[in-house]
């Protein structure tokens, strides 16, 4: 039983380029995909809207009203210039989760190096936003108000560590999740092959896993997209 | 195999963790009936926060059983 072998990256096109190896891999083609199909969809009913609206345009509806209020619970005033970031990132992960669940398909967000680098990339915003908004005063974040003098310089120094630990811990929640999933699959998968005779009833359990691991596949892209909501807030408005 | 039950042990505090979060979303839920959206949106955020504790430990008795 080789639990680990469906997160292997396979090339599919092999391409160095001065000694480095920058094939096209499945994740890469699978990332592909998500594009796609994202773009198919929201695609129908970007020029036409219907004031009664087809099953596009209540689903597309439905995704857009979701992000976009949960985007201004937390931004408040300043949340339209961000929805279209936290939308697009909410669908490359929630399609990198459910194209995972496909069989013999490869989850791009089952790799730590995808998710961190996602993470990276909202930190980064961040830190640019705040730079922008508030210049120097930004630093005003790691000290909370209200603590005693003598204590600054250690909760500077704390707050500023979890600063920085806070992608990691974000892109590391994601992947964990998927891989554990996808192993939790595999195994039962394995004794429906194994058992003999009664080999349809992990069958059964199989099916209800599998809803229970879609529905984990919107629940984490949610999360992931809320906790970058939060660390944009933080940087936004200062304590 | 023993090395990895002993790291599957974080589950006690998980499923303690779960539970506690959960009776306390119920008890608030009974007190202040129309906050519910609110507190239950926080309340699976902070399940989704526990439960990646859970898994991680799984992944490495998984890790520690495969090698």
């Amino acid at each position: 039983m080789d639990l680990l072998n469906q997160f292997i990256i396979k090339p599919i096109i092999p391409i160095k380029v001065f000694g480095l190896d920058v094939s096209f891999t499945n994740s890469a083609l699978f990332m592909l995909f998500a594009l796609l199909a994202s773009s198919v969809v929201f695609s129908f009913n970007r020029n036409k809207l219907n004031l009664i609206p087809n099953y596009f345009q209540i689903f597309t509806e439905m995704i857009y009203n979701f992000i976009s209020s949960l985007v201004e619970q937390y931004l408040k005033k300043e949340a339209k210039a961000y929805v279209p970031f936290f939308m697009s990132l909410f669908i490359f992960i929630i399609l990198g989760n459910l194209f995972g669940l496909l069989p013999n398909s490869f989850t791009f967000t089952s790799h730590l190096m995808t998710t961190f680098m996602l993470a990276l990339y909202v930190f980064l915003l961040s830190i640019i936003v705040g730079f922008r908004k508030h210049g120097l005063r930004l630093f005003t974040l790691f000290t909370p108000k209200g603590i005693p003098t003598a204590i600054v310089p250690l909760i500077f120094l704390i707050e500023f560590a979890l600063f920085f630990v806070k992608p990691v811990v974000m892109a590391l929640r994601l992947c964990v999740n998927m891989i554990a999933g996808h192993i939790v699959l595999k195994v039962i998968l394995h004794y429906s092959v194994t058992l003999g005779l009664i080999k349809f009833i992990p069958i059964l359990g199989y099916s209800a896993i599998l809803l229970f691991e879609l529905a984990i596949a919107i629940f984490q892209a949610y999360i992931f997209v809320l906790l970058s909501c939060i660390s944009l807030k933080d940087v936004l408005y200062l304590h | 195999m023993f090395a990895a039950a002993i790291a599957l042990l974080p589950l006690i505090g998980v499923s303690l963790g779960l539970s506690r979060l959960f009776s306390s979303l119920f008890s608030a839920i009974s007190n202040n009936p129309v906050a519910k959206d609110s507190m239950s949106t926080l309340a699976f955020v902070g399940a989704g926060l526990l439960e990646s504790l859970a898994l991680l430990s799984f992944i490495i008795a998984i890790l520690i059983v495969s090698t």
